[in-house]
């Protein structure tokens, strides 16, 4: 427990991130709302203590304010190892950082690969079918993801599992030790890839990160960790919980099922509000400097951490946000917002969108399997641990 | 107030008063246009503000920087009279400005 001085007694909220309780009948995004109604920052005591901003307004403009809210660190307590990069750089250091991973994402590179990630989705989809059910996050929530991102690397796609254990330790556990020894674990594996690509380069995202350069001068070898490093937590984990928790909506909603199917030139619109109640992401940002908001002191060093939920599932943000409705447009910050929002966004809503086409036009019809155990929490990443579907066979 | 036009991929207009000082996408999301996402919020870091600005009023632009260079390249269906709304900050005599939308930002 740790709480300095400055901050006030009553702002204290007794509750760990990592370990939100959970409530009967709702799911994680809505277990952040435990934070609100205290004010728009309040304390929590663990990890280190760390500030939380509660309300949606807030929540955009630290996003957004890198002079004033640092990425040296971007979760609570602290990323061991090499700064990830782009997103643990500040400008103006981070434009140079991003713009070279941004170059991996084009239309075009994204164009080339969507064929691709469709027979791969298609395939996966009839695999399941004739079976009436599946475990929805280890038979596709997860693979997809994987092996789309394993293929743009040219890794072997049986190492998914490996490296699915390593970052689902990282971001739920918040043991240091434990975060410390996967990622260990990680960078040797990594590490092992950069040598061979650098013997023999190839058309890759591992060699394309390996030849980037920095104000004129190659990456070090650090930068070339940190930055394939980051794509691995990027490119593992977000999208197959985001994937976890659309398909958990979906089970419950018939109509929004009908709704999709019905309405294919409508997708953008229907990505956008499942993305919205589906927030994945609650990074943390480093106070800069000492600065006052709303009354409430923040000092230089002070951890602040920005929900993704709170934001997305606040009535100043969408109407009844809780309710999934097709017809509205609600801005969402399940890509984060400012210099570091999503450089991958692209390539994970061509994702989504390939999920819900391909899904929906072979298994319409389908609900939770209640006999079974459904698994979520709460925290820095909101995840689907454990969720069983299941659908008439014919 | 300054009136900007803002044209989607399928021809529909919508007129907006934009406050001097706001950039052509905060016109467009406080106007309630569609067609401009702005993941980012306007910093010029996600290229999904991308739009079309027609040649009548392009010469009261500012002119790109490197940043919005490179963000361009990343956006959809980039070309010669593309920017990004984000880093369009309007101006008086930006009055009858004509931005169009792309089918899609991402």
């Amino acid at each position: 427990m740790t709480v300095p001085a400055h901050v006030p007694p009553e702002l204290v909220v007794d509750v760990d991130i990592y370990n939100i309780p959970n409530i009967p009948d709702s799911d994680p995004q809505q277990a952040w709302r435990i934070f609100k109604g205290r004010g728009p920052l309040v304390f929590s005591p663990y990890n280190g203590g760390h500030w939380i901003a509660t309300n949606s307004a807030d929540i955009f403009e630290f996003y957004r304010d890198a002079a004033r809210f640092s990425s040296r660190q971007i979760v609570v307590p602290d990323h061991p190892g090499a700064p990830l990069l782009p997103i643990m750089a500040d400008p103006p250091d981070h434009s140079e950082y991003r713009r070279n991973v941004m170059t991996i994402f084009t239309q075009a590179a994204v164009d080339e690969i969507s064929d691709d990630i469709r027979e791969l989705a298609i395939a996966m989809i009839e695999d399941v079918k004739p079976n009436g059910g599946c475990n929805f996050v280890t038979d596709f929530g997860l693979q997809l993801p994987l092996i789309v991102f394993l293929r743009m690397v040219n890794l072997p796609p049986e190492d998914r599992l490996f490296l699915r254990r390593l970052i689902e330790t990282y971001s739920s556990d918040p043991d240091m030790e434990a975060k410390k020894a996967v990622s260990i674990e990680l960078r040797d594996y990594l590490e092992g890839w950069i040598r061979k690509r650098m013997e023999s380069p190839g058309d890759d995202i591992i060699s394309h990160v390996i030849q980037s350069k920095k104000d004129g001068r190659p990456y070090t070898h650090e930068e070339v960790v940190g930055t394939t490093t980051l794509l691995f937590h990027a490119g593992l984990d977000t999208v197959a919980n985001t994937l976890g928790f659309m398909a958990l909506h979906l089970a419950g909603h018939p109509e929004d099922r009908d709704f999709i199917r019905c309405n294919p030139d409508k997708m953008h619109d229907i990505i956008q509000e499942l993305l919205r109640r589906c927030t994945v992401a609650n990074q943390s940002r480093v106070v800069a400097q000492d600065t006052s908001h709303k009354g409430v002191l923040l000092k230089k060093g002070d951890r602040v951490t920005l929900p993704g939920s709170l934001f997305n599932l606040d009535g100043d943000v969408a109407p009844d946000p809780d309710r999934v409705d097709f017809s509205r447009s609600c801005p969402h910050i399940t890509f984060g917002a400012g210099p570091h929002s999503c450089a991958g966004a692209r390539l994970a809503r061509r994702e989504i969108a390939i999920f819900l086409e391909e899904w929906l036009a072979r298994i319409p019809d389908f609900e939770v399997d209640d006999t079974r155990p459904l698994r979520m929490h709460a925290g820095l990443t909101n995840q689907v641990e454990e969720l069983w579907l299941r659908w008439p066979v014919s | 107030m300054v009136k900007i036009t803002y044209i989607s991929h399928d021809g529909e207009e919508r007129v907006v008063d934009v406050q001097p000082g706001l950039s052509v996408m905060e016109g467009a999301k406080r106007g309630g246009v569609p067609g401009i996402d702005a993941d980012c919020g306007g910093c010029c870091a996600c290229g999904t503000c991308h739009v079309y600005v027609d040649g009548n009023r392009r010469d009261r632009l500012s002119a790109k920087k490197e940043d919005e260079e490179a963000m361009l390249d990343y956006a959809e269906r980039a070309g010669p009279s593309s920017r990004l709304s984000c880093q369009i900050k309007v101006t008086e005599d930006m009055e009858g400005l004509i931005v169009r939308t792309p089918k899609s930002q991402h």
